[in-house]
């Protein structure tokens, strides 16, 4: 059985993969709000951050504390093993949902 | 179905969290809000806003920074109610109580304390209305204090004079008194504030009006005639003064006309400065005919004749007195003549109004004589009280 994700989760799960050791809240939140067109919040980044951090799918550590954040470390986020799994189950979900349409608007004859 | 939980994390994050080092973070935890979790959102915006103060300016900076605060502050106090426990969450409730509470409470200190006094309004709340005086007694002239919203404050220590105009006596407390028809100006003061109105002194002695009013239930208001005379006998026009009734279930004041709710008699009384004036007023319920009245039943039978023509009815025998009253409508020049058969009868108020004493019943006629001139037809009301009293 997989883990429910819902979008926002989904998402951010998929950048914390794809930013790697770079992925903390700042550029968890460019590069969400880049792909999606769309301008979240810190707040909002760092509770689906702690949700999927409390749910198992990421793990995180602090970095050394940098001037620029007023001597506050960052908060460097990484992707577990059940994160994998997650991120596989889910695109493999899609696939499944997807298949047998085109195009988004047009469905094949059946 | 596997849960993937780590409910140990918080704790490890707790205690890896290093001491708070701004206000701001310290409020948050002292809130129960989680360490790490405000600790990195704190961390990002001022990192964020380091950048944005690069590209845009610190003024801008400041604004962005501001702005994604507000946007991060409901995630920072729900995670505080999520991880804050019973004492977090009491103090976040308490805190968004008091951030409730504070505009509420500073709205109502606005709304409803009352500010120094701003404005001086003589006699009435209408600035701009004279102040009629119709009495030559001594009058007290009352001034209302108001503050800069409005609000009514305690009128002491107000004090007045005469500013100009016709000699009228003003005491330092407000009493005035008229003797002489005119107009005069008063001031009134309280402190810095101070304010000037036009009395118009208009004597009144003697209020004059009809000996009785008759109105039809369910017939439209009428005016109340009165006119009002100085010591000399003159007509008054600029009056203040009272108009009561002395049952307000039989008739209904509007203002300064009198409406019939039920049949009944009862008064209306004119108090204007020295003169007053009271007279009887009877309502009469609509009938077609009198024919059949009962004991204590008052009637108003509408009547519409042309010159030559009459209309009689038949009235029952009764121990008591009839009134019988010819009601004229309001623009009506003409009355129509009213004459009982069978009844003994004396004038009333007037040549139209009869007492009658008909033991035997009696026949009421009601005419209009036919006249050399083609005059509309007749337009009025008979009204017919059957007393259960001789």
């Amino acid at each position: 059985m997989t883990t429910t994700l819902g979008t926002l989760e989904l998402a951010a799960l998929l950048a914390v993969a794809r930013l790697a050791d770079e992925a903390y809240g700042n550029a968890v939140r460019h590069d969400l709000s880049d792909r999606a067109a769309r301008d979240y919040s810190v707040g909002a980044i760092y509770t689906t951050l702690q949700r999927l951090e409390t749910k198992g799918l990421l793990t995180s550590r602090a970095s050394e504390p940098l001037p620029v954040r007023g001597g506050r470390s960052r908060r460097l986020f990484s992707v577990t093993a059940a994160g994998a799994r997650a991120i596989r189950d889910a695109r493999q979900q899609a696939v499944a949902m997807w298949a047998g349409i085109e195009s988004p608007t047009r469905a094949r004859p059946t | 179905m596997r849960r993937h939980r780590a409910p140990r994390l918080a704790i490890l994050h707790r205690s890896a969290a290093r001491r708070p080092s701004s206000r701001t973070e310290r409020i948050l935890q002292n809130l129960g809000a989680h360490a790490t979790f405000a600790d990195s959102v704190l961390g990002d915006l001022a990192e964020e806003r380091a950048k944005v103060a690069a590209l845009r300016g610190a003024a801008t900076a400041q604004w962005w920074y501001i702005r994604e605060a507000l946007r991060a502050a409901p995630y920072l106090v729900w995670n505080a109610v999520q991880y804050g426990g019973p004492m977090g969450r009491a103090r976040v409730a308490g805190t968004l109580l008091v951030v409730a509470l504070v505009p509420a409470v500073v709205f109502a200190t606005y709304r409803f304390s009352d500010g120094p006094p701003a404005r001086l309004v003589i006699g009435t709340s209408n600035a701009t209305a004279d102040l009629v005086l119709n009495s030559q007694r001594p009058t007290q002239v009352s001034a209302m204090v108001l503050d800069a919203a409005g609000h009514a404050l305690a009128p002491t220590g107000v004090r007045y004079r005469w500013a100009s105009g016709a000699p009228v006596a003003v005491t330092r407390e407000g009493i005035v008194t008229c003797t002489q028809p005119g107009d005069a100006s008063i001031r009134a003061s309280l402190g810095a504030v101070a304010t000037t109105a036009r009395l118009r002194c208009r004597p009144v002695r003697d209020v004059r009006g009809p000996r009785v009013l008759n109105l039809v239930v369910g017939g439209p208001s009428q005016d109340v005639p009165f006119e009002a005379l100085d010591p000399d006998g003159r007509p008054v026009t600029s009056l203040a003064g009272a108009m009561s009734v002395g049952d307000s279930t039989i008739v209904k004041l509007e203002g300064h006309r009198i409406r019939a709710r039920v049949a009944g008699t009862t008064w209306v009384k004119m108090e204007i400065g020295d003169g007053e004036w009271d007279t009887p007023v009877h309502s009469y319920e609509r009938a077609p005919s009198p024919e059949g009245i009962r004991v204590g039943q008052r009637l108003a039978i509408p009547v519409r004749l042309a010159g030559g023509e009459m209309n009689r009815w038949r009235l029952p025998a009764s121990s008591g007195l009839y009134r019988v009253t010819m009601v004229r409508n309001w623009m009506e020049r003409s009355t129509a003549r009213v004459a009982l058969v069978g009844a003994n009868c004396v004038a009333w108020f007037d040549a139209h109004s009869f007492l009658c004493a008909a033991p035997r019943g009696a026949s009421v006629f009601v005419y209009v004589p036919l006249s050399a001139d083609s005059a509309p037809p007749f337009s009025g009301t008979l009204a017919v009280w059957r007393d259960q009293w001789p």
